[in-house]
């Protein structure tokens, strides 16, 4: 690595606003990877006896105060006499011991070998116990398996969406820029027109487009899709701009004098010019990305049950109600926040960081 | 044998406006130029900014299309080609090997993101010379030595050396297709006043070795005296006079030269040259030139005739050309 | 010298910045003081720390994160240490400083009246129409022609002489007691410098002001200055009169710059020049730092920083090559 590269790294590990960052999503993607392992359920099977639980909470000492290990109690169903609202109690009598690597229900992981070790778990059948984390939703499913199962579209959404968008508008931007004139003109009022039209009904325009039958996979492909599609154009702007002023530098006038034709001046000039811009701004748009899809999910035109995602999993703590009975169920927007200002962070840190002109510390 | 001649050449910048961008006026940065340069000559331009001399030498190099005017290449089998408007592939790629250019700014014109192997490398290889990769190693490390650098210099970045360094390096680029001119715009004042003479001995040494041309572009006269055969004085666009260095530095014409000169600070202060000079005013607008002699609203000795007629390039005598009425005959 | 005489005096000054390779240290020790109604011109090419000297004077260098250390005495007060908000009353009132950039130094939206009278307005007087007027009797001082007219257009109107003398009539109209004109013409074109130096000289006779001139041109020196300090490595290497700097010059580097001018004589041959770079602020070299460039190096001058010696009244040096090591700083 030359040394810019080394002093950019410096620069970045001392942001540490950025670090935290960094490690939070680090992680995340490592949650994502392992969803299935860590979660102790499949995001799927649900459980009548547990509809709407709340949180379990994992004991160490029972009550005679003796320590057992991790440990919870089986819950026990009342009825409220005047409400008619279902309360779950802990049943003392029934101790049921947290274990790890613990068999449940069966997985393929990575799609690749089918397994049914969970890194944690109880060993009894999800009829008589579960271990709710996050607590359970109204079909009685383990939220916190939810959540793991929902970072795997929401993570990865702005991932894949970023990239398609920054690719299209580098390269959109690029040719604006580089080659000018009538083909510049012409973007710029098509991108102009464009971003015109208000973000979100534009989202659900495109979402609708998305036949309501189709599979969830492809569904997810058509989402990333959307989103990049209208992510691309202020990348594109900002390039145009970037290569308009590079242009005019004295070292592509300089290859230029030397023969070297443009697409060689675009390759190898241009790009790499600005390149540390788009690194910045992927990472500060995938939260964008990420909140996009949340809010395409939320509004009930993405991912569709029972494969979920976070802003699908947010959609069930619509009401005001679900707030004051299960407020359980708006942990997953706490992840969504949680991803989103790591990433701001890390934006940030790497702006700083690739910034040439900041020779000499702020402080 | 001649490298390059313009003929009147002109160069209009159109200033646009409004909504569909009309063309509402025009920087007159060049007006009829000619300019000559044979084998082996360096021509000094001097003027101060918005003369028009980094505009003439772009013009020359291809890098802007001239508004009117003719620019006529000679290659080195004497052949000569207009390569006013259109260029053919095989007259380009000859023209881009035997015309190269150095920058002022030597923080700006070497890319930040390549190592100094590859910017040497990059007109080498647009060029097809040296595919073997030995001799190609080779040869850039002849260049860096030629040019006073150490060949290891070779894998580092720009922003590891300093501006002088920088110079000499953007000089080995310059070199490495082997042009026979090249064109200099103000290679010195970006550096510091220490490494100026270093950078202009190198120049001068690099053009003797491979008798090559120079057009020295800057606004320093003493430097442009130093360096060149023919010095070419520059005003809002025009040439205002033109003639060997020796007779323009013991007999300058033109009242804007006299002018110039008299501006150079004595580096003595027993013979302070402030309160003599006698310049008033600035030189106007290139949008807007004055009509006739465009020196006029400050040249000193001004007559009638000075701004309603423009003065034409008068002979007078050993190649000494001044556009001033006050040399008609 | 008496005390009452030194308009500034600065003394062991250092400025020093954190850089990501250890310390930067741009101004290393120096001391100097500014008399009177004399023009004294610090010379230096990039990097030298003349600009940083200036700036710290000014207060404009923010600490933390630089440290800045030893004394400016300025009316009998340390600047050194002054508060931000103490400063506002000698910054642009009794100490004003002309810029490089005559361009960058206005705001593109505000009118030229609309930005002196903002200064007016702090230091001298609230009274719009008698600001008015001393703006306007400061521009025709300056010969800028219709000034009444020039008092409502906005910078881009103008072009950059005038402007440079704008802010000459800006950097006068408080009446300062020290101007520091921090290479006022380097963005001109010769025919303008001419102009802008020459009305510099006038200005500062009629008014008997004292001014620090930044420059790395030695010519512009020979034409303004009355003292020379020249500045190499973030040092004072050479003080003098402006007539011994270029009558003797005592130390090689001050030589090799006078050197260095591109001299009519030497057409067809080499120009003489100074081997060698202008070091990087972050890696001076031990001892003398001129010693890597330094064509009478000795083998004290790459182990041990040369002090002030000094040669007359009126010339003092540091170098190796001069009566060594006797340190005359209360001269």
């Amino acid at each position: 690595m030359n040394s810019t590269g080394k002093r950019i790294m410096k620069s970045f590990f001392r942001h540490k606003l950025g670090m935290i960052g960094l490690v939070i999503l680090i992680l995340m993607y490592l949650m994502v990877l392992m969803a299935d392992f860590i979660s102790p359920y499949n995001y799927a099977t649900t459980s009548s006896g547990y509809v709407n639980a709340p949180p379990t909470k994992i004991h160490f000492f029972d009550e005679s105060g003796k320590f057992r290990g991790p440990f919870i109690y089986a819950l026990k169903k009342s009825r409220d006499p005047v409400t008619y609202m279902l309360s779950f109690t802990e049943d003392k009598s029934r101790i049921v011991p947290v274990k790890f690597f613990v068999k449940g229900d069966e997985y393929s992981f990575w799609g690749i070998w089918k397994t049914n070790i969970h890194l944690f778990g109880v060993e009894e059948p999800s009829s008589s116990a579960m271990l709710l984390l996050f607590g359970a939703d109204r079909f009685g499913r383990d939220l916190f398996s939810r959540t793991m199962a929902g970072s795997k579209v929401s993570m990865t959404v702005g991932l894949i969406g970023t990239f398609i968008s920054v690719v299209i508008g580098a390269i959109i931007g690029a040719l604006s820029g580089f080659y000018g004139g009538w083909i510049d003109i012409l973007l710029q009022r098509f991108i102009e027109l464009l971003r015109s039209f208000p973000r979100i009904p534009l989202w659900l325009a495109f979402a609708t487009i998305l036949p309501p039958n189709w599979p969830s996979t492809w569904v997810y492909m058509g989402i990333v899709a959307v989103l990049s599609l209208i992510g691309w154009m202020g990348i594109a702007r900002v390039v145009r701009g970037m290569v308009l002023s590079l242009r005019e530098k004295d070292f592509v006038l300089a290859a230029k004098i030397s023969g070297v034709s443009g697409y060689k001046i675009v390759i190898k000039h241009l790009i790499p010019n600005t390149l540390s811009y788009l690194i910045v701004v992927t990472t500060l748009s995938i939260p964008g990305m990420i909140l996009g899809e949340s809010s395409i999910s939320f509004l009930g035109l993405g991912i569709k049950e029972p494969m979920t995602s976070w802003g699908l999993l947010l959609k069930q703590a619509q009401s005001l109600s679900a707030l004051q009975t299960t407020p359980w169920l708006v942990i997953p927007g706490i992840f969504i926040m949680l991803a989103v200002l790591s990433f701001n962070f890390v934006g940030d840190a790497l702006r700083d960081a690739v910034d040439p002109y900041r020779t000499v510390d702020k402080l | 044998m001649k490298i390059l001649e313009a003929i009147s050449l002109k160069k209009y910048f159109p200033i646009r406006s409004g909504v569909f961008l009309q063309v509402c006026g025009n920087v007159k940065a060049l007006e009829k130029a000619d300019i000559k340069i044979e084998q082996g000559q360096t021509i000094g331009v001097v003027g101060e900014s918005g003369c028009g001399k980094s505009t003439l030498g772009k013009l020359l190099l291809k890098l802007y299309d001239p508004t009117d005017g003719k620019i006529i290449y000679t290659d080195k089998e004497n052949n000569s080609y207009d390569i006013t408007s259109r260029i053919s592939k095989t007259v380009a790629s000859k023209f881009r090997r035997d015309v190269q250019m150095i920058f002022q700014n030597p923080f700006d014109s070497l890319d930040p993101r390549m190592n100094i192997y590859d910017i040497i490398k990059e007109p080498i290889a647009a060029n097809g010379m040296y595919k073997n990769k030995r001799e190609m190693n080779n040869y850039i490390a002849s260049l860096l030595t030629g040019v006073g650098l150490y060949p290891e210099y070779a894998s580092r970045y720009p922003h590891e050396f300093s501006g002088g360094q920088r110079q000499r390096i953007a000089i080995a680029r310059a070199m490495a297709v082997m042009p026979r001119l090249i064109v200099c715009d103000e290679p010195t004042s970006a550096l510091d006043v220490s490494v100026q003479s270093q950078i202009i001995n190198l120049l001068k040494h690099i053009q003797q070795e491979n008798r090559m041309s120079l057009i020295f572009i800057s606004h320093n006269l003493d430097v442009v005296h130093h360096m060149s055969d023919r010095i070419i004085v520059m005003y809002l666009g025009n040439i205002v006079e033109s003639c060997a260095s020796e007779e323009l530095f013991n007999n300058p014409l033109h009242p804007y030269t006299k002018t110039l000169m008299s501006c150079i600070p004595a580096w003595n202060p027993k013979e302070k040259k402030l309160g003599k000079t006698i310049t008033d005013g600035e030189p106007p607008s290139p949008i807007n030139p004055p009509n006739g002699c465009p020196f006029h609203p400050r040249c000193p000795v001004k007559m009638d005739e000075c701004e309603k007629v423009k003065p034409m390039a008068y002979d007078c005598g050993e190649g000494h050309s001044v556009s001033c009425h006050l040399y008609k005959k | 010298m008496t005390y009452e005489n030194k308009v500034i005096d600065v003394k062991n000054l250092k400025t020093y910045f954190r850089g990501y390779d250890g310390m930067i240290k741009a101004v290393d020790g120096i001391s100097f003081f500014l008399k009177k109604g004399e023009v004294l011109s610090l010379v230096g090419e990039s990097g030298c720390g003349k600009s940083v000297t200036v700036n710290t004077i000014m207060g404009l260098i923010k600490s933390p994160p630089a440290t800045v250390s030893g004394e400016i005495i300025y009316n009998g007060k340390n600047l050194v240490g002054l508060k931000q908000n103490e400063f506002k009353n000698i910054r642009g009132n009794k100490i004003s400083m002309i810029f490089q950039e005559p361009m960058s130094s206005f705001d593109p939206l505000y009118t030229i009246g609309q930005q002196i009278n903002e200064i007016v307005k702090t230091h001298i007087t609230s009274n719009n129409e008698e600001s008015k007027k001393l703006i306007i009797h400061a521009l025709k001082n300056v010969n800028i022609p219709e000034p009444e007219k020039r008092y409502n257009e906005y910078p881009h109107e103008m072009s950059g002489g005038m402007l440079q003398r704008i802010l000459i009539a800006m950097a006068l109209i408080t009446n300062p007691d020290i101007i520091i004109a921090d290479e006022p013409t380097t963005a001109l074109d010769v025919t303008i410098q001419a102009q802008v130096l020459k009305l510099m000289k006038e200005l500062q006779k009629q008014y008997n002001s004292s001014i620090i001139f930044i420059t790395h041109d030695l010519g512009i020196v020979s034409e303004i200055a009355d003292r020379v300090h020249v500045m190499y490595a973030g040092k004072i290497i050479e003080k003098a009169s402006v007539q011994e700097i270029f009558d003797h010059p005592l130390h090689p580097y001050t030589q090799g710059l006078l050197n260095s001018r591109v001299k009519k004589e030497y057409k067809g041959r080499d120009l003489p020049f100074i081997e060698g770079y202008v070091p990087k602020p972050n890696e001076f070299p031990n001892g003398c730092r001129f010693n890597p460039r330094c064509p009478f190096k000795k083998d004290i001058c790459t182990s041990e920083e040369p002090k002030e010696s000094l040669i007359n009244e009126e010339h003092s040096v540091c170098c190796w090559l001069y009566k060594e090591g006797e340190n005359n700083e209360n001269s």
